[in-house]
């Protein structure tokens, strides 16, 4: 499971380069989610294209991300599976993370509603 | 039951069903069903392994992508429990599932030889509050609560050193 970072306008593009997050590498996931959001501000987007699936370890993985990130920071996700739209929508999860259809309707989302 | 651990079988039957309607000629999905068996040892490789080999299995029989989330979900919660509690994560355990597609359902089957669900029952669980600040939300707790959301009925029974979970997925209501 590897993690890339980019900039993209004003945001933080993390791409996940895995195709499930589950209770094998949760930790690892939460590890490497640590040190590509620190010190970052604004706007940070989770690009889950690659993530075919995530079990319930796994979310709880995502919700760690979040509490790692800085407190003026924000964490949001696009691209969701069918698996993992489901997994967000039947725990509620999806009204604590901003979700996006994809990359390009986050960053035209704009952060006007974050 | 297969005896060899990580195979998969599984044998597509021809449902006898007389003077069924025509109609549902058009649909050949319909007087099919499969049965599935697969063992593996209760580790996170065998869970993922036999996800992988059940998902395949479903997406040939045309299963819609949305019942294929569902009963993928459902299982490896249910099997993540069973290697995490039942066998408190010791190496060594052996899981059964067996899976059941037919008209109208999804049936799962699985057995373990963990311990027993505490008071022999599966836990009714509410979802976790995600009420309050950022850092108090909840990074467990949901996987009963996905279970029960996800099935329309789920049975757990204790049948001598063995756990038995049933759980029957609707194909039309997958949610």
């Amino acid at each position: 499971m590897e993690l890339s970072c980019d900039m993209r306008n004003d945001v933080v593009l993390i791409g996940v380069h895995a195709n499930r997050i589950d209770a094998g590498i949760a930790l690892q996931f939460i590890t490497k989610m640590a040190e590509a959001t620190k010190g970052k501000t604004g706007r940070i987007l989770m690009d889950l294209a690659e993530v075919e699936f995530i079990d319930s370890s796994g979310l709880g993985a995502v919700v760690a991300a979040l509490k790692q990130v800085d407190k003026g920071a924000s964490l949001e996700l696009a691209n969701l599976s069918v698996a993992v739209r489901k997994l967000f929508s039947l725990t509620k999860m999806d009204t604590v993370f901003r979700v996006h259809p994809s990359v390009e309707d986050a960053l035209q989302a704009g952060s006007a509603a974050a | 039951m297969s005896a060899v651990p990580g195979t998969i079988r599984f044998a597509v039957e021809e449902a006898e069903e007389p003077g069924a309607d025509p109609g549902c000629v058009a649909n050949p999905g319909w007087h099919e069903c499969c049965m599935l068996s697969t063992r593996f040892s209760a580790t996170v490789a065998g869970v993922r392994g036999s996800l992988a080999q059940i998902k395949q299995l479903l997406v040939g029989f045309d299963v819609c992508p949305e019942v294929i989330a569902s009963v993928e979900l459902v299982l490896a919660e249910v099997l993540n429990n069973i290697c995490e509690h039942a066998y408190n994560g010791r190496s060594g355990g052996m899981i059964e599932v067996s899976l059941r597609h037919s008209p109208g359902e999804i049936f799962c089957h699985t057995i373990d030889e963990g311990c027993p669900m505490p008071g022999n029952a599966v836990p009714i669980t509410e979802l976790p509050s995600l009420d309050g600040p950022r850092q108090d939300l909840p990074e467990g707790g949901f996987g009963w609560h996905l279970i029960q959301a996800l099935t329309r009925k789920m049975d757990y029974a204790r049948i001598g050193e063995r756990n038995h979970f049933s759980l029957w997925i609707d194909l039309d209501s997958p949610m």
